[in-house]
């Protein structure tokens, strides 16, 4: 009786010690930031100066302030864990990030690197490495506050743009875990999706941010945004227009809903290397004018084809002279196909002009498959 | 058997290995992981056909009687001091591991007090106890293993884990025997062979459990090299941990909280396994029956351990003592065997029983 009692004792004592007595905190004594957005700070003069972070974190709140169910905080700080330092003066309650799930950057910070503030977010065992990344045009606390009326408050609504965009649209999706991966790995260079403030009501995707490592260099519109995440191989599903003309009339036009994918073949050709990208396009025929019945002319679907295909590898090449001229660095992520057959030889340079002197051809293979319910 | 000693190798190393595995091999890592198997399996052979010699006497008796009194009763104690470091190094280990992740504010000691209370209480029930433990755990852990493997696959890129062998063979040897030490665990066979009742399928078990927990490692090693990069992978300390931590289910948003906490759990085998071994052995060095004794022998043990447990400085300290662990496990591992193997055959020496 004695022993069971003891027993009892110690299984009480394993029950309450490692649920955490010491880790135990009541939620309502959290301040939890859902996103976290940096940009340029001031020093206390009240002028710009590079090298000090202002810190915008968007906190979820019961109540309405200022016209939203959050409570927006602006910290100014050298590095990410004195803005940290800093709130236990001026809020009692414990910041919890490990529910942090998307941060955005400013682009003038973007373009002298991100490194430190990423370095610390995956440094920390407490956030989740699939915290969504995005680049703001111009200052990134704008997007914050902007209002937003159908999610419960901004933070929320750019967490699930920045999760959702390639489930509609041909944008690309990073979080961390691929920045870091792309940042930290030879030959590999992430992008970043760009959001930027409209009529200061509204934010969106509007383009991707092009990096070489952790600096930004770039950024490009959504047209060649589609070509990047076509070349890049990140898998959406989106919308493509079409006009197709014959003998310089219109024939028909529309839209179809593809999904992309993307195989690339790597060969030697002397001493440089020469790249086939395979686009490949599953296509259903969202919307077309022409009357005709597509059962009984099969032809028009192959001159829709064909439109989609002339057009899209128009664009690649174009987005591929841009990329070997411009950005210098390969942001659509093939260099890894041939450091997969010549690591050794091509490791060291892999982030050298390697892309520059590649040879790299596009071949885009467009099927439509259905056309809906209709003919 | 079987899983006895399956529990015991796979413990707190299974998620800081593949770092270690591609330090030099880089994408081959998962080859290096094969060939650290080697040594283990050489040793499964020779602790089971040492074993074999004296099948009917404990591990102690065999030493004293191989080697004599004096010599053997000095291999006896260093066996049971490595049985208790091993322990103590799992146990920090496995603390550090849990503060880091799932209790940041409660103190080593404490954590390290709940797993020796669990390993103590295991000990003290006896051998069939833990052995149906380690069989009941060793099905959480397959279920852990494909709970970190399969949402990892949609992080995978093929192209991380090429080209295979490119790297030569220096480097990949060099990462094996790094890798080897992971291994660590194939020695209880020294102690359980005589407490098994089939003892001609302890060589099959040693050998399907090296094999089996040869293949978990590969598996593990492979899937963080593709999906995080061997690079990449470098600068991370435990890469099975930072791979699903990049994935996001519906529901679950943080997997790795659900697989620590079944990691937790699998931590305290190699513990409550070594700690046996080291508890049995002192009962047999100072005579006395381990079922009557256990509590004398328990609780001195487990504030040595527990002390031992608070004393490293730092996570990067328990690992460093961890890696000395490895380099004991090789002396006991192959030495043992292999002393009672040549006192057997070169110098004849006749069996005597120790009263």
């Amino acid at each position: 009786m004695i022993r069971k009692n003891i027993l009892l004792l110690l299984l009480v004592f394993i029950l309450a010690v490692l649920p955490g007595c010491w880790d135990y905190t009541d939620l309502d004594k959290l301040a939890i930031p859902i996103v976290w957005a940096f940009d340029t700070g001031n020093n206390v003069q009240g002028n710009q100066e590079s090298g000090i972070l202002e810190i915008t974190g968007i906190f979820p709140s019961e109540e309405y302030i200022a016209g939203r169910r959050a409570r927006i905080e602006v910290r100014n700080a050298r590095l990410l864990g004195e803005a940290l330092k800093t709130r236990g003066g001026f809020d009692p309650k414990t910041t919890a990030i490990g529910l942090l799930q998307a941060v955005l950057y400013e682009e003038a910070l973007a373009k002298k690197g991100i490194h430190d503030i990423s370095d610390a977010l995956h440094r920390n065992p407490l956030v989740k490495t699939s915290i969504l990344m995005a680049v703001v045009d111009g200052k990134a606390r704008e997007v914050l506050e902007v209002p937003t009326e159908s999610y419960v408050n901004q933070g929320i609504f750019l967490r699930n743009l920045l999760e959702k965009a390639s489930q509609e649209a041909f944008l690309p999706v990073t979080t961390l875990h691929s920045f870091e991966v792309n940042t930290n790995n030879a030959g590999r260079n992430p992008v970043l999706p760009v959001v930027s403030v409209i009529n200061e009501v509204d934010a969106a995707i509007t383009g991707t941010g092009i990096f070489a490592k952790d600096k930004l260099i770039d950024i490009v519109g959504l047209k060649e945004t589609q070509s990047l995440v076509m070349l890049r191989g990140i898998k959406c599903e989106g919308y493509i227009p079409f006009q197709v003309y014959k003998n310089g009339e219109l024939l028909d036009k529309g839209t179809l809903n593809a999904k992309n994918s993307r195989e690339v073949e790597v060969y030697r050709n002397g001493s440089g290397f020469k790249f086939v990208v395979k686009i490949k396009l599953k296509c259903k025929l969202f919307e077309h004018t022409s009357k005709s019945n597509l059962s009984k002319n099969t032809e028009l679907i192959e001159e829709i084809e064909k439109s989609v295909k002339t057009e899209i590898e128009s664009n690649c090449r174009q987005f591929i002279q841009k990329m070997q001229e411009e950005f210098k660095v390969d942001c659509i992520d093939i260099t890894k196909y041939a450091l997969a057959k010549w690591r050794k030889e091509l490791e060291p340079i892999a982030d050298n002009s390697f892309m520059e002197k590649a040879d790299i051809v596009v071949d885009v293979n467009v099927v439509i498959s259905g056309s809906g319910d209709i003919f | 058997m079987l899983f006895i000693i399956t529990g015991t190798l796979i413990g707190t190393d299974i998620i800081s290995l593949p770092s270690k595995a591609s330090e030099n091999s880089a994408q081959n890592g998962w080859i290096s992981i094969i060939v650290g198997a080697v040594l283990p399996f050489i040793m499964v052979i020779l602790i089971e056909r040492a074993c074999r010699l004296y099948p009917d006497m404990t591990l102690i008796d065999i030493v004293k009687t191989s080697l004599g009194k004096v010599v053997g009763t000095i291999a006896a104690v260093f066996f049971i001091l490595f049985a208790s470091y091993i322990t103590i190094v799992v146990v920090r280990v496995f603390s550090e591991i849990a503060k880091l992740y799932l209790l940041p504010e409660t103190p080593i000691p404490v954590i390290a007090l709940t797993e020796i209370i669990i390993v103590a209480y295991v000990t003290i029930k006896g051998v069939k106890t833990l052995a149906r433990l380690n069989e009941i755990l060793f099905y959480l852990l397959v279920f852990s293993i494909l709970m970190i493997l399969l949402p990892s696959i949609k992080l995978f890129d093929y192209t991380n884990i090429l080209p295979v062998g490119n790297i030569g063979l220096l480097p990949i040897i060099k990462d094996g025997i790094n890798t080897s030490f992971s291994y660590a665990g194939v020695d209880v066979m020294l102690v359980f062979y005589t407490l098994t009742g089939k003892k001609d399928e302890v060589m099959k078990a040693g050998i399907i459990a090296v094999a089996a927990v040869m293949t978990i490692y590969t598996l593990i090693t492979a899937a963080c090299i593709l999906s995080l990069g061997s690079e990449a992978m470098q600068k991370i300390m435990f890469p099975p941990i930072t791979m699903i931590k990049g994935v996001s289910l519906p529901v679950i948003e943080r997997p790795e909280t659900f697989f620590l906490t079944f990691w937790m759990v699998l931590t305290t085998k190699p513990a409550i396994n070594y700690s046996y071994c080291a508890c049995f052995s002192t009962a047999r060095l100072l005579g006395v029956n381990i079922e009557k004794n256990a509590k004398y022998i328990l609780i001195p043990y487990c504030i040595i351990i527990l002390a031992g447990a608070s004393i490293f400085k730092d996570i990067i300290q328990a690992f460093e003592f961890a890696g000395i662990a490895g380099i004991l496990f090789f002396i006991v591992g192959l030495g043992y065997p292999l002393l009672i193997l040549i006192t057997k055959y070169l110098f004849k020496r006749k069996d005597r029983r120790i009263d």
